[in-house]
């Protein structure tokens, strides 16, 4: 709780086991009241130590969902449990969970609706290890985006964001893509409903245990980036339409509850 | 307190008496412990009302020392009242105070030691009312400090900022000037020092009250900015000595 807001941290997670216990130290509990642990079908042994860490609320995907799909059911849930506040802290433990407490007081006091911990405030990146291939990629890649969507974030990529629950009831977050795309089309559907964002310098580690992902997987990203940025640009321009920018269907949202309670009754 | 640490709050105040009452309401007393209001020689009755909103520590100057003299004098104090940790907030209420909980947590989880609130992060600078020539200005200013000192900041320039005591200790304050080119000497002594800076993105609001400086004064004090940046860099080569430093 933090001024009377509940605050529910959610994790996804994909063959982290060396880092998982070493991040959950770290999240302050006298601000935190959850956890939920997503985990997307590890091969190792991820959930087995979520579960001695006494994580109450894991979800075990039954195959890879991909990170989108990860992530989607992690918002769901925390939704569910009544969040008023939902932090995203990926298991790799590249970002520090120390700053919880900063990024939740600035939503809960009203300052910002959304908040990220940005890598690329500061000078951590490159000293934290950022490789230089990823570093410059992503300032171009920054600078395009902030062109296109006529905003102004020092990253879009950070997987380190807390967000208000009312911006998550107003997102169609369900409608994204499963993929690493996700958090990109959520930061478009966030300011396409006229949310501002806070930024909070993040500082990185980058080493082995934390998750990389390779060249050409990194071009497939930059491009689908991009390609979010075009289509947030052309249906402001009343060019195209797309389901992401609309306001969820809650009908349907409460329509497969039911269902999933029928299910679970029988 | 938070985790444990004494904030203390320093207001360094010249003639906001209208502003004033604002500002101090929204300071978060949940982890505020202490507020020191240092009073430049106003001409107006902030040090009435501060004393009237039952502020503490007011301390009052003889004569106008200038911005700098004035935060000097909120620090000392702040570190004699025993702070971990300073938030400088300015009483012309250009910043929210809600932003307090956000930068001590950093400087308390250990994250940071000195965390700035940017008003150039975000859209809001110039949709709060910035002027486009200060916007321009700052960005160009910014970007020519960033090489000098070889750093990353969004601006040099916010009065909006929070620092470890540690970090009081280790900067030579007395060996700055007395005007706002104090704001720019610390920074370039903190990295000196070789700390980091964390920060955070603030809404502006720029308005009447919010004090505002003309176009020479600007002009002069993006100057002495450079100067202070060219410093830094010759002393850090070893080619000149600074007892800033």
């Amino acid at each position: 709780m933090f001024n009377g807001k509940k605050v529910i941290v959610i994790i996804p997670a994909y063959n982290t086991a060396r880092t998982v216990a070493k991040e959950f130290h770290l999240i302050p509990r006298d601000i935190v009241d959850d956890i939920v642990f997503m985990d997307n079908n590890s091969k190792d042994d991820t959930v087995r130590i979520a579960k001695e860490l006494g994580i109450r609320h894991i979800i075990r995907q039954p195959f890879n969902v991909g990170y989108g799909g990860n992530a989607k059911a992690g918002f769901k849930k925390a939704m569910e449990l009544g969040a008023d506040i939902v932090v995203m802290l990926h298991s790799d433990y590249q970002y520090t969970p120390l700053l919880i407490p900063a990024m939740v007081s600035i939503i809960a006091n009203g300052v910002y609706p959304v908040v990220l911990g940005s890598r690329m405030l500061g000078k951590g990146t490159l000293n934290g290890g950022m490789p230089v291939w990823k570093f410059y990629p992503n300032v171009l890649l920054t600078k395009l985006q902030n062109f296109i969507m006529n905003e102004r974030l020092s990253e879009y990529h950070t997987g380190y964001r807390a967000f208000s629950r009312e911006v998550l009831e107003n997102i169609n977050f369900e409608e994204n893509d499963n993929t690493w795309i996700f958090d990109n089309q959520e930061l478009a559907q966030i300011f396409w409903h006229g949310y501002e964002v806070g930024e909070v310098t993040c500082p990185t580690k980058y080493f082995d245990e934390a998750s990389s992902v390779s060249f050409s997987n990194s071009v497939k990203y930059g491009i689908g980036c991009i390609r979010t940025a075009l289509l947030y640009r052309f249906c402001k321009w009343g060019l195209m339409k797309s389901p992401i920018f609309d306001k969820p269907d809650t009908a349907r949202f409460e329509r497969s509850k039911q269902l999933e309670a029928l299910l679970n009754a029988s | 307190m938070f985790n444990g640490k004494k904030i203390v709050v320093v207001l360094p105040a010249y003639n906001a008496e209208k502003t004033l009452e604002k500002t101090y309401r929204e300071i978060p007393f949940d982890i505020v412990d202490e507020v020191v209001l240092v009073d430049d020689a106003s001409r107006d009755g902030t040090l009435a009302l501060a004393r009237e909103l039952g502020i503490r520590h007011t301390i009052r100057h003889a004569s106008n020392k200038g911005y700098g003299g004035n935060q000097k004098t909120c620090y000392r104090k702040a570190l004699e009242l025993g702070a971990d940790i300073v938030v400088m907030l300015h009483p012309d209420y250009q910043y929210t105070p809600r932003l307090i909980h956000s930068m001590v947590g950093i400087i308390a989880n250990g994250v940071y030691p000195v965390v700035f609130a940017s008003r150039i992060l975000g859209n809001g600078a110039l949709e709060g009312g910035m002027p486009l020539y200060k916007y321009v200005a700052n960005r160009v200013l910014t970007l020519l400090q960033n090489l000098l000192l070889w750093q990353k900041l969004s601006e040099y320039h916010t009065g909006y900022r929070a620092f470890a005591r540690e970090v009081l200790e280790a900067v030579r304050m007395d060996a700055c000037d007395d005007d706002f080119i104090f704001d720019n000497q610390m920074v370039s002594q903190i990295f000196f020092k070789g700390y980091r800076i964390g920060e955070v993105t603030c809404p502006t609001k720029y308005f009447d009250e919010a004090s505002s400086i003309n176009f020479r004064r600007s002009l002069t004090y993006g100057i002495g900015c450079l100067r202070v940046s060219v410093v830094h860099r010759l002393c850090k080569w070893g080619l000149m000595r600074s007892r800033l430093y």
